[in-house]
């Protein structure tokens, strides 16, 4: 039981950490302040989410479980929100896309160009 | 194999890659060629600094970190939140992602930053003003190379000239927000008609 909690564990942490570096991979590599931006918000939420998990299992502990459980619906939620307002603040004040990008149609007619 | 052992070397891989990680983000926070690449990779390093603390946190067994991870979380999303009404209240620069910069910081119009992007290298001396002229100068089909160049030089020394008159003719009355407006528009390489203005302007202001 302890071992399969100990594999459980290390499994957790290994998935995390290999999200994260995907993540960090996406956003070093993609081409575009937009692309980037999937990269970091949902594998590195992802990451560092399944890593919180990985400490309330590792305790076997149901108060510490439940409070992991809690940073990680929190993380969860709140990385979509920030990500999709930064990238309608920044796409409305005018960053471009990259030239790699075949369609834009939130670009609205009354904006300047 | 233990099972402490177990966990201690998946917290160990995992800090080295989450290291590595790190680094590679604080790599794109010094390169972001935008202000929103370096708020994208800022968020990036919170998710990383909360990987690494539940790491700490299962390696000490103080469980007490995740409390300080989810606090990092909430300040993580404020802060991103804020840098996003920031992005959105102050409009993009030109020159921010490796384009030349032309001009002073004076562009955070919008419409100043985007008209500034000539088509002509002998167009751009011209201010606001100049634009139309341009305008009209560059469909009409190009004979030969001087000519064209000399015809919209002559159009922009027209318009420079109008411009100057305006410029006067703004900076009479004493406003000071067409002085303003004066003074940004002259400000671009040929700023010989701002130059001559702009004491005028200030004996009138005062």
């Amino acid at each position: 039981m302890d071992i399969l909690l100990a594999l459980a564990t290390a499994a957790l942490i290994l998935a995390g950490s290999v999200f994260v570096f995907a993540a960090t991979l996406g956003l070093n590599r993609f081409p575009d302040l937009y692309s980037r931006m999937h990269a970091a918000s949902k594998a590195g939420t992802v990451g560092s989410a399944l890593m919180l998990i990985a400490v309330g299992v590792h305790a076997a502990d149901l108060a510490i479980l439940a409070r992991s459980f809690a940073g990680f619906f929190f993380f969860v939620l709140t990385a979509p929100v920030s990500a999709h307002l930064l990238a309608k603040a920044s796409h409305e004040s005018g960053y471009p896309l990259s030239d790699l990008s075949v369609r834009d149609e939130m670009k609205h007619p009354a904006a300047e160009k | 194999m233990t099972a402490n052992t177990i966990t201690q070397f998946a917290v160990n891989v995992g800090l080295v890659v989450l290291s590595v990680s790190f680094l590679l983000t604080v790599w794109r926070v010094i390169k972001g060629p935008t202000l929103p690449d370096r708020v994208i990779a800022l968020d990036m390093l919170v998710g990383i600094v909360m990987g690494f603390i539940a790491l700490i946190a299962i390696r000490t067994g103080f469980t007490l970190y995740i409390d300080i991870a989810i606090s990092l979380g909430l300040v993580g999303f404020l802060a991103t939140v804020a840098f996003a009404r920031f992005i959105l209240s102050r409009k993009r620069r030109e020159g921010e992602d490796g384009s030349p910069p032309d001009g002073s910081s004076e562009q955070t119009t919008a419409a100043n930053g985007k008209t500034s992007r000539a088509i002509n290298p002998t167009a751009l001396p011209a201010p606001q003003a100049g634009a139309p002229a341009l305008k009209e100068a560059a469909p009409k089909p190009v004979r030969s190379k001087s000519e064209a160049t000399k015809a919209s030089a002559a159009k922009v020394k027209i318009a420079k000239a109008k411009a100057a008159k305006k410029v006067a003719a703004a900076a009479e009355p004493g406003k000071p927000g067409a002085a303003a407006a004066a003074s940004t528009a002259g400000s671009r390489p040929p700023r010989k008609p701002a130059v001559k203005n702009k004491p005028v302007v200030k004996k009138e202001t005062p």
